[in-house]
Parts: C-alpha cells; structure tokens; sequence
C-alpha cells in the first residue's frame, strides 16, 4: 500500500463488467487499495453521491476521494452524470476523471466544458491500461489535495 | 445762228434714218418734232408734236422723268435713263435715253426701245434664281445627289451629303468617273446600273448596293434617272441614292431580336399598360396552352389565379412609374386550369419620349426545377442525416469496438500473469498473437477515424509555419524513441496557407514513416525541404530507408495497401491514404518515388486558397 488512506473510496462508473475487473485489477496491480465502489448506469452514480435510491442510508456528506466516470452508460449518460454534478453544490467540486474510450473531439469539448478535471482514453494495451490508472490514482489520490469530504467551497 | 429743226432735207433724211427714237424737245418737255421710229409705239409722229413727253412716262416713273427733264434743261447732260413710256395701245416699252440741252433752248433727245434687252435680263435672273433654288434644294438634300454625264458617265454634279457619304470632296470628283474611286467591281455594278436606266430613259430603282466608302462598306438605295434633252436624247444620269446602312443594321436587329423573341424557350408576353395582350411568342403558347391568335387583344388577367389579381395590378404600377422587377417566383394558370410555377421579371416598355406605354414579361416556367430542388433538398436532408449516422456510427466504432478489444489484451495479459506458470512456451506464444492482434485492430480503428474525420472535417485555412510543424513532429518521434540516430534536416521559413489540424495528421504520418521506415539504418536521416518548378512550390519529405519499389508506386497511397510485411515494418496501410486525403483536401498533390534501400522522397503541393 502506497501511502493511500482506505477512508478515501474511488467511485467507478462503468457498465461493462469487463472492463470493470480489468480497472481493479489494474488498481489491484498499482497497489491502489482504497474501496472501489461500482455504479452500473449513471442513475446508479448520481443516487450513490446524492444518498438516495439504494444509497438512501448512507450520509451524502461522505463523498468519495475520486470518480472514475465512463461516458456510454445506460440510461443517463457519463456527460448528464457530470452535467448533474457540476450542478449540485455539494459535488460540484468533486474530482472527477472521465475515463473513457473515445476520443471523438466532440465528447473530450464537452466534457471540459462540463467541468471534468481530467479526461484519459482507455489504452487497449492492458499494461497501458495498467499504468493510466496507476497514474491517475497516484495523481489524485496521493498527489494531489483535495477539499476535505463535506467542506463547500 | 439758231440750231433749226430738222426741217433741211439733209437733216432731216439723217434724223429719219436713226432705227432709235429721235426727238427734239422745249425746254419744258413737249416734242416739237419726233422721228418717225415713233410708229413702233403705234403712233404717228406728229400726233406727239406739242404733247409733254410726261403725257407718255409710266405713271411711277414721271415724277423722276420730269426731275431729268429739269436737270437737262439747266444743261446736265442725260445718259442711258431708263423709263417706262406708253404706247397708242395702252402698253408700256422700257425706253433707254440720251438727251441734252441745246443752245437754241430745245432739248435734243435719242431713245432706244431696251423692252427686249429688259426682257431677257429680268428672264436670266429668273433663271438663276430658279437655278440657286435648285442648288439649294440639292445641295441641303440629307440624301447624295450626282450627275454624270452620259456619254462618259463622268460626274458633273455633287451635293455635299454624297462629300460626306464618299469622304471625297466635289472638286476631286468632277469630270472622272466610278473606277476612279470605287474597287473595279462596285465600279461596273454602278455603271452597269446607270446604262441601264438610260438605255430605258426611265427611273432605275437600286434597293441595295454597297459601295466602298473613307468611312468602311456603305449600303445605299439608289434611285436613277436619266435627264433628257429636247430631242429626247439622254443627256445626264442624276442619281440619289440614301444611306441605309444603319437603317439594315437596325433591321437586321430587329429581326434577330424578333427571332430570340420567338424562339425563346421563356414565355415573352407583351400587354399594353390596361392589360390586353399585344403580344404572345411560342413559349408562351406551350407554357399555358393558348395560341397567339386568342390571346391577343385578350386581358392578361386570365392567367393569373383568382387569389393573384391584385399582382396584375402591382406590376402595372410598377411599370408605369419606369421601375423594372427583378425575376420572382409566383404562380400562373394555364389554359387547362392548372397552375404552373413561374419566374417572371417584368419591364415597363418606353415610347420613343420615354413614356410607358405598356409591359414586357418574362416568365420562365420552374416548375420542373422547384420539382428538382425539392428533390435536392430531400436528398441533401438525406445525405446530411447519413452523415449523422456516419458520425453516430464512428462514434460507436470508437467507443464499443475498442471495448471488446480491451478485454481481448487485459485477460490475455491476466491469464500470462495469473496462470502463465501453467502455460508452456507455445501458450505464451500464442496468447502473445492474440494481444498483438487485438492492438493492431486498436490502431486501425484509430486509423480509420482519423481518415474520415480528414474526409468530413471542414477546412479551414490559416498561414501554417511547416518548417516548425515539421520540426514539432520530429521532436516527438524523437521523444518516442529517443536512442535512436537520427539526423534530421529542415529547411526554415516554408510556410503556406493550410488547415492545422488536417495538415499536422498529414506531417504525422509522412514524418511518422520516415522515421519508422529508416529504423533499421545506422543512421538515419530525415529531410523536410522545398522545391520548386515553373513558379509552384512542392515540399517534400525525404529519407534513406528502406524505400520502395516505384513499380508498387501508385498503391501506395490506397487504404490497407502495404508494400513491407508487418513483420518488417508495422503499420496499417491508411497512412499514406490518409495523407492522401489531406493533400487532396486542399486542392493539392501527393506523389512519391524511391528505390528498394535506397530511400523515399514524399513530395506534395497545397492548392491555393479557393
């Protein structure tokens, strides 16, 4: 474990369960440890952040360190997911990463312009693959600080 | 000694003998004696003795006779007066006088009858009146008159309209004839003409003969006849002849203006500013179905449909204030009651003082080409929704292909990691085929998006620095792979108008093969350069790799075409094809050559800004 805090959740959105094994295995491989919590469709995401849905239970002040975000996702779509947090006050400064496998110059536009803090392409090359999401959770979960969970800006 | 009276016999025979009148007067006026000349007057010559010579003057010439008297009396000689005196008949003779006084108190005094003489002089200047009129009248004639004279058909006469006409003045003209102004053959057409008309002693009528002018061909009428002598003999040729070149020029004009009105394939319809039809071409006849012999005199309005008769009314306005309508697009009904769509531009039609005097149209029938634009439209619509689709679908493209791909290589690389001690070397192998084939399906599909985003993109052209495009590129690849030798050469300042984006794919994949095709060379080297022939610049790319063979040459540049084995150099073959596109993007050309190990020089031109 390098250095990372297991308070700190990284939320993943993503639809295909494949690449949801290959992500962790490549946190896994990257000895990021903290917990992976996965949202299926972009519904799934937003209830999870706003503690709603089948996340009613859960205190929404508890946000998570990180979001992976997927961009094609059933029924709200990885762009409306962003478009919904940016808005919210609570997660509008939620560090969000759209991780991705297009690169159509449309979807990178609007993605900044909705606010995303990084924008990566999904290698196809596993061990590229593998070494994106080490940087990516090296980068934002041990380099870079954050706003404590809670504290509006 | 007193001066008697003729009264001697010697006298008297000499005073009888003059053929003038011989008169001896008193001092006061009256005839003493009168010679017996008298007699042509109808008088006897002693029926005047002691009459005053005044009792015979013309009333209007006595007050200036007997003034003459006077002054003959007081001895002023009297010399060629000329008066007025009456005969026995009532008539009057012009009477030319000498007289003087002599001594013995009488008057001696000759007259000569001068009627005669009077006569002909007041007859001449008749005649050169008659004769300055005539002049007048030739010389002011807007049309050329000549005169020739018969025998040599030489020119006697000449107006100053045929100066004009000829370019040659009169003085020059006199007494030659046609063949010394005129090319031989107008010259024996005319004279031809003018045998003939006096050889018929009748008018000769020319409707059309040219005739070489100072001023270029001419076309004249001319009219010919000959002048006759009392005897019936021809003595002149006068000719006149009018100038209608201008006039044909007009005509045939008119003419050809006739024909494109008939023939026309827009309907041409002339009406009068109250709206009857004046006139109706063939066009006009297919297009709605009525002939010209119905239409004319007939209102306009029957072609316009009921919703449309306030237009009528707009074009009439329109064209009686001089103001023309650009073609617009509206509607008309035919004969059979269908209506037409139509482009119609109307113009008011002038008088000669520039009033209107009624309306021109042109009506041109769109119905078929509205029917095409529709259809242009509906096609366009169609092209642009397949290009949408075309955009969802390289959308999908990149995102779901690439994701099966991506589990292909993880779990391939899970199994080596995880299971790999359960595999013998042939397993490593084989799954190690699967990973590579799933990468290289990745960068085609990478490859084959950056093709047709150069294929659909919009180019948008701006001053590119290539020297520094260039170099930004080699700087890359070097990153890439930094332990390899490679010299690179750019020539500075090229620049050209071009779109960045298109033109940096283009350099990335020209440069990209240099740098990947020189990768077995000890040293490679890598130029960017400029030549130019005949004013236009081509820029090449240039290495010493492991080149081509120029037979292959024009697969290069098609997509999936490759002149090396993957195993000798990687790639996908849309490279080149991608390049391609660029260039032809931008109005350019793309072309190669090389030799197998010996190198390849790119070249390519970039068209100019449109």
């Amino acid at each position: 474990m390098v250095g990372t805090e297991n308070e700190k959740v990284i939320l993943l959105v993503e639809d295909n369960p494949m690449d949801e094994e290959l992500t962790l295995r490549a946190l896994k491989r990257s000895k990021i440890l903290n917990p992976v919590v996965v949202a299926r469709d972009g519904v799934a995401a937003l209830d999870y952040l706003f503690a709603r849905g089948l996340h009613a239970g859960r205190s929404n002040a508890d946000l998570p360190q990180l979001v992976l975000l997927d961009l094609k996702l059933p029924k709200l779509d990885g762009l409306e997911v962003l478009k919904e947090v940016r808005h919210n006050e609570l997660t509008k400064l939620l560090p969000v990463v759209i991780l991705t496998s297009s690169i159509e110059e449309d979807d990178v536009a609007r993605g900044y312009s909705l606010g995303a803090n990084s924008y990566v392409r999904k290698p196809v090359d596993f061990e590229h693959f593998s070494e994106a999401v080490r940087q990516l959770g090296l980068y934002w979960l041990v380099l870079n600080y954050s706003l404590p969970p809670g504290r509006r800006a | 000694m007193s001066i008697p009276l003729a009264t001697d016999t010697l006298f008297r025979s000499f005073f009888e003998l003059a053929p003038d009148l011989m008169c001896i007067m008193s001092a006061d006026g009256r005839f003493e004696q009168v010679s017996h000349a008298v007699e042509a007057m109808g008088y006897q010559a002693d029926d005047l003795v002691s009459l005053p010579l005044l009792e015979l003057v013309h009333p209007d010439d006595r007050a200036e006779t007997g003034a003459g008297l006077a002054e003959v009396a007081r001895g002023t000689p009297l010399v060629g007066y000329e008066n007025r005196c009456r005969c026995k008949d009532g008539s009057h003779r012009w009477l030319s006088w000498n007289a003087r006084f002599v001594p013995t108190g009488r008057i001696f005094a000759v007259a000569r009858d001068v009627t005669e003489a009077k006569r002909a002089e007041a007859s001449l200047q008749a005649l050169q009146e008659a004769n300055q009129f005539l002049d007048a009248i030739v010389e002011n004639i807007p049309n050329m008159v000549f005169v020739k004279d018969a025998d040599r058909l030489a020119f006697v006469r000449f107006n100053r309209a045929g100066e004009a006409l000829l370019g040659v003045p009169r003085a020059e003209l006199f007494g030659k004839n046609d063949y010394d102004f005129f090319p031989a053959e107008e010259a024996a057409f005319f004279q031809t003409k003018d045998r003939e008309t006096l050889n018929a002693g009748q008018l000769v009528e020319i409707p059309e003969e040219p005739i070489q002018t100072a001023r270029g061909m001419r076309l004249l009428r001319t009219k010919k006849v000959p002048i006759l002598d009392r005897a019936g003999t021809p003595r002149y040729l006068l000719g006149i002849s009018e100038d209608i070149t201008e006039y044909k020029v007009g005509e045939e004009a008119r003419a050809r203006l006739a024909s494109i009105v008939t023939h026309s394939t827009d309907a041409i319809i002339g009406r009068t500013l109250e709206g009857k039809i004046t006139s109706w071409n063939r066009s006009a006849e297919r297009m709605f179905g009525y002939g010209a012999e119905e239409m004319l005199g007939q209102p306009v309005s029957v072609l316009f449909p009921e919703r449309l008769a306030q237009e009528e009314q707009l074009i009439t306005d329109k064209c009686r204030r001089g103001e023309r309508m650009e073609p617009y697009e509206t509607v008309r009904r035919c004969r059979d009651g269908r209506e037409i769509e139509v482009s119609v531009a109307t113009s008011p039609v002038l008088d000669s003082s520039g009033r209107t005097i009624g309306v021109s149209k042109i009506v041109r029938d769109i119905t078929e080409l509205k029917r095409t634009q529709r259809q242009l439209v509906r096609a366009k619509e169609a092209t642009e929704a397949a290009n949408r689709e075309l955009d969802a679908f390289s959308h999908s493209v990149a995102h779901d292909l690439r994701a099966p791909l991506r589990s292909i290589d993880g779990f391939s690389h899970a199994v080596l990691e995880d299971y790999g001690h359960l595999l013998d070397a042939q397993g490593h192998k084989y799954l190690g085929f699967v990973r590579e084939a799933a990468q290289t399906m990745a960068q085609l599909i990478d490859d084959m998006l950056i093709l047709s985003r150069v294929t659909r993109s919009e180019l948008q052209r701006e001053t590119i620095d290539l020297s520094e495009l260039a170099r930004n590129t080699l700087e890359r690849l070097r990153q890439g792979e930094f332990e390899r030798q490679v010299d690179t050469v750019i020539e500075e300042g090229l620049v050209a108008d071009g779109d960045a984006r298109l033109l940096t794919i283009a350099f990335n994949n020209l440069l990209g093969n240099a740098w990947k095709f020189t990768s077995k060379r000890a040293r490679a080297l890598i130029e960017f350069g400029s030549t130019s022939s005949a004013g236009a610049v081509s820029y090449f790319v240039r290495d010493n790799g492991a080149g081509f063979d120029m037979d292959y040459a024009d697969k290069l540049f098609r997509v999936f075409e490759r002149l090396h084995t993957v195993s000798e150099f990687e790639g996908t073959g849309v490279g080149l094809a991608t390049v391609q596109r660029v260039i032809a993007r931008h109005g350019g050309r793309v072309w190669a050559e090389g030799r197998v190990d010996a190198g390849a020089t790119f070249y390519f031109t970039l068209g100019d800004r449109e």
